[in-house]
């Protein structure tokens, strides 16, 4: 036996075990796309959380009267579980001033307890008017046509943009000072 | 006698040791597994008498190719793989007997695909900036691959190339492998690149478009993510509207997966929440309600 056929064993019992690892990967990878993982999209429900961010924003841009400002600061939220998920992670128990924040579902038979701001989720139905009246609460809606009578601020959604829509006489005789960064955004 | 009989014995050894050629002392060594050694004996060689002689090029060929295996850097300019190329490609060209010419070529073709598998496997431990080591790799291979097989496509093979780059590089941008800023923005850059290389390579693949729409989308998510109790108003409306274009652009390339293939449940999935993000609300029950069928009729 030649040196060279030698060589060659030595080599083929050396490449031997490197083809089979190697020929394993390449007989995965040879014309096969299959393999590959796809993205996942991210099922956030981006206008909720949206949502939530701005009803936070309105209750640090606002003032309420002095009667408002002692005890837990409460932001209910009534017909709009998706909301209530993003305010309940985002805002419950922080702090807005001196007061710690109470986010809670609300329901028809809780209409004698005091919001500093109610969400309605669902403007058709009548149960938030409940609300409308002469205490300090900031009532804010998800409506597709302006603010509804009895409301302060409106968020609508256009294209995936918000729009906040005020109306500043209610606010005023509610005695609810609105913020000049906000009052520049209202319309 | 006895020493008379020892020195015979000890010039029959080295005799014959020395009769050997350089090729025959390289082709030892490469058994010996000195692989080194045999390319310092073959080299000067190469230049003089065995110049022309196909079966000494054959052998530099085994003793880079064994060099390259010892070293194996992973690196497309990796010398001792060029080397062992060149040499076999030299020995091809002498006119080799047979067996060498089959040698050669196998060992060709092992060396052509070890750039796939380490562009492959550049994509299983990637690091920020390893993609241009991996298309140059890639670039090698086919380099290489095409000078045996002039017909090969490579189109499917870089299509998976470029697939597997996009996500190598969208596994980095995950927060908790925490990237910096700067890095970050260069890294979904390359994600984007890459998914749009793969859709032009195969442009009847639905996959890199809805890739990309989720990259697209995915991104703007992320910066909703990111908003905390600091932001104020006027920079939540800020990061909306980015947003906004952010979701537009997504929107674009899952229709364009859409159209390729419509009764795919991802990309179903994909327009409906990339409509209700946009607060299409119409379209967005559309493609639900097509995805519940879809759904139903399986």
């Amino acid at each position: 036996m030649n040196a060279r056929i030698r060589a060659l064993l030595s080599f083929g019992a050396f490449a031997l075990a490197g083809s089979l690892i190697a020929g394993t990967v390449w007989r995965t990878l040879e014309h096969d796309a299959v393999g590959v993982q796809q993205e996942v999209i991210d099922d956030l429900n981006t206008t909720a959380t949206m949502n939530s961010w701005y009803v936070y924003g309105i209750a640090e841009g606002c003032d309420w009267p002095e009667s408002a400002r002692t005890g837990t600061f409460r932001i209910g939220v009534m017909d709009h579980p998706e909301l209530l998920k993003f305010l309940m992670s985002n805002c419950h128990m922080n702090q807005i001033g001196n007061q710690t924040i109470e986010v809670s579902g609300v329901s028809d038979a809780s209409a004698d307890a005091f919001f500093h701001i109610l969400c309605v989720g669902d403007v058709e139905s009548d149960a938030w008017k409940a609300y409308v009246g002469d205490a300090p609460t900031l009532i804010v809606t998800l409506n597709a046509s302006g603010v509804p009578e009895g409301a302060v601020v409106n968020l609508k959604n256009v294209g995936g943009r918000t729009k906040v829509m005020m109306d500043l006489e209610r606010a005023a005789k509610l005695k609810i000072s609105i913020g000049n960064e906000l009052k520049s955004w209202g319309q | 006698m006895k020493a008379i009989r020892l020195v015979l014995i000890a010039w029959a050894v080295c005799g014959a040791a020395w009769a050997q050629s350089p090729v025959e002392r390289a082709a030892l060594l490469i058994h010996q597994g000195q692989p080194e050694a045999a390319v310092e004996v073959l080299t000067p060689a190469m230049s003089g008498v065995h110049r022309e002689n196909p079966h000494a090029w054959c052998i530099l060929g085994f003793a880079q190719k064994a060099r390259y295996y010892e070293l194996r850097t992973g690196e497309p300019e990796d010398a001792a793989r060029l080397a062992s190329m060149q040499a076999f490609q030299r020995c091809l060209q002498l006119g080799p007997n047979s067996e060498d010419a089959e040698d050669a070529r196998s060992s060709l073709e092992a060396l052509a695909k070890s750039f796939y598998q380490e562009a492959f496997a550049r994509t299983l431990q990637f690091k920020p900036g390893d993609d241009e080591v991996a298309l140059a790799l890639m670039r090698r291979y086919e380099a290489a691959w095409s000078d045996l097989h002039p017909e090969a496509d490579f189109a499917d093979l870089e299509f998976d190339l470029f697939l597997r780059l996009a996500q190598a590089n969208s596994a980095l941008l995950d927060p908790e492998v925490g990237i910096e800023e700067p890095v970050r923005q260069e890294v979904f850059e390359h994600v984007v690149a890459h998914y749009e290389q793969a859709g032009k390579v195969v442009p009847a693949d639905d996959r890199p478009f809805y890739n990309l729409a989720v990259s697209w989308y995915n991104e703007g998510v992320r910066k909703i993510r990111a908003i905390n109790r600091q932001v104020t108003l006027t920079e939540l409306m800020r990061i909306q509207a980015e947003c906004v274009s952010y979701f537009n652009r997504a929107l674009g390339y899952m229709e364009a997966a859409y159209a390729l293939s419509s009764m795919e449940p991802r990309n179903l999935n994909g327009l409906m929440i990339i409509h209700r993000a946009l607060d299409h609300q119409e379209e967005s029950a559309r493609f639900k309600a097509e995805l519940e069928a879809l759904k139903d009729r399986d």
